[in-house]
């Protein structure tokens, strides 16, 4: 992993957080941005929320949480 | 012949529409459509204000209005101690093109006299204020934003890549609480890129060698370490406790652990991601977009995982 990379990401995150807490600006609500380090590219997507989600959809199955190392399966790294 | 301040006062009041403390005590109950605007001193201002008001001083008000109230038809109420600087301000606005604008007679003090209720700002030291003085130099944050700030309380999930550089400004911005989860202990090959860790502390717990940085940085950041995994056993319970939480875990079971628990608590999650070269970012929260289940419903299978 390049070095600088989380630095990057980490202090999109850390923008996000302040403009959140002052109430300014347009957050990432529905937007996931996407930088490519080596084509040096910023390209934003917009997302939409999932009507089937399991969570957040309008007949969500998750109500509580769940085991989440059995639902990413053993492979996952912890 | 030169004017008396005694004529300067009675035309001001002659052509600025007066209004009572009762009348504006009633605007603001009423959730009317103005801006009260503190037309006072600054010392005066800071020993208590009326809630809502915007402090825009008379010596700057020519230069600073149109940034607080670039409407000029809007309502505008102005005040000060005894309601004669208020209307001399008030003929001004009124030069400057405001159509609806206002002097509360009687001022602050008849406002206090009445018993109305009255807010004042928690002092900065002189320190802060030279801390802060570019924050508060831009006027989308300035002094109210530095506040909330300083009252907020940010949950950092993982002191790794993504967590020490968002840890590090944060605290440099003056975010008043950072509670910072990690169980992980520092070592060698972190430091090409979880920045908040120093050589010094390779052995020591992640959360406190960061504990350690921000104490060092700013003062005024309480931080609260804790030393122990992200579970769904303790995860509510500790997102409850704060306004936002920024996810800089490294792994999907954290990832979407965090989801689910911001989502139930109705907390923003700040969401992050890094490979090799490739970042991503967004922002969840209930209500207003999609949560990091609606983008990958699934795990992706055990043989693509990156570790």
């Amino acid at each position: 992993m390049l070095g600088v990379l989380p630095g990057i990401v980490g202090l999109i995150q850390a923008t996000e957080v302040i403009k959140l807490i002052v109430g300014i600006g347009q957050p990432l609500f529905g937007r996931l941005i996407a930088y490519d380090a080596l084509a040096m590219e910023f390209r934003e997507l917009k997302v939409k929320r999932d009507e089937n989600c399991a969570l957040c959809g309008n007949e969500p199955k998750i109500t509580e949480l769940v085991n989440y190392e059995e639902f990413c399966g053993v492979a996952c790294p912890t | 012949m030169a004017k008396s301040i005694r004529d300067l006062l009675a035309e001001a009041k002659k052509q600025v529409h007066e209004v009572s403390v009762q009348d504006v005590k009633q605007m603001i109950e009423n959730q009317e459509d103005m801006v009260l605007v503190d037309v006072r001193e600054k010392d005066e201002y800071a020993n208590g204000y009326i809630d809502g008001a915007v402090y825009v001083g008379r010596g700057m008000l020519e230069f600073s209005i149109e940034n607080h109230v670039p409407n000029k038809q809007k309502k505008v109420v102005l005040y000060c101690a005894r309601g004669n600087r208020s209307a001399l301000a008030g003929q001004t606005l009124q030069t400057l093109g405001y159509a609806n604008v206002y002097s509360m007679a009687g001022g602050f003090l008849g406002w206090k006299d009445q018993g109305l209720s009255f807010v004042q700002d928690k002092q900065w030291s002189q320190e802060q204020l030279s801390r802060y003085s570019r924050h508060f130099a831009l006027r989308e944050i300035g002094e109210k934003g530095q506040r909330k700030l300083l009252e907020s309380k940010v949950l950092l999930v993982g002191a790794g890549g993504l967590g020490s550089p968002s840890a590090i400004y944060l605290a440099a911005a003056g975010v008043g609480t950072l509670g910072i989860i990690d169980s992980d202990v520092v070592d060698v090959s972190n430091l090409q890129r979880q920045i908040i860790h120093s050589t010094a502390n390779v052995g020591k717990p992640k959360a406190e060698s960061a504990k350690e940085m921000i104490a060092a940085l700013n003062p005024d950041v309480k931080v609260i370490p804790y030393n122990s995994r992200l579970t769904a056993e303790n995860i509510l319970e500790l997102v409850r406790e704060y306004d936002v939480v920024v996810d800089g875990s490294d792994n999907f079971v954290t990832k979407y652990m965090v989801n689910d628990a911001a989502y139930m608590a109705g907390k923003p999650s700040v969401f992050g991601s890094i490979f090799q070269f490739d970042g991503q970012v967004s922002v969840f929260q209930r209500d207003r977009g999609p949560c990091y289940r609606c983008l990958f419903p699934v795990p992706p299978p055990p043989g693509l995982v990156p570790s």
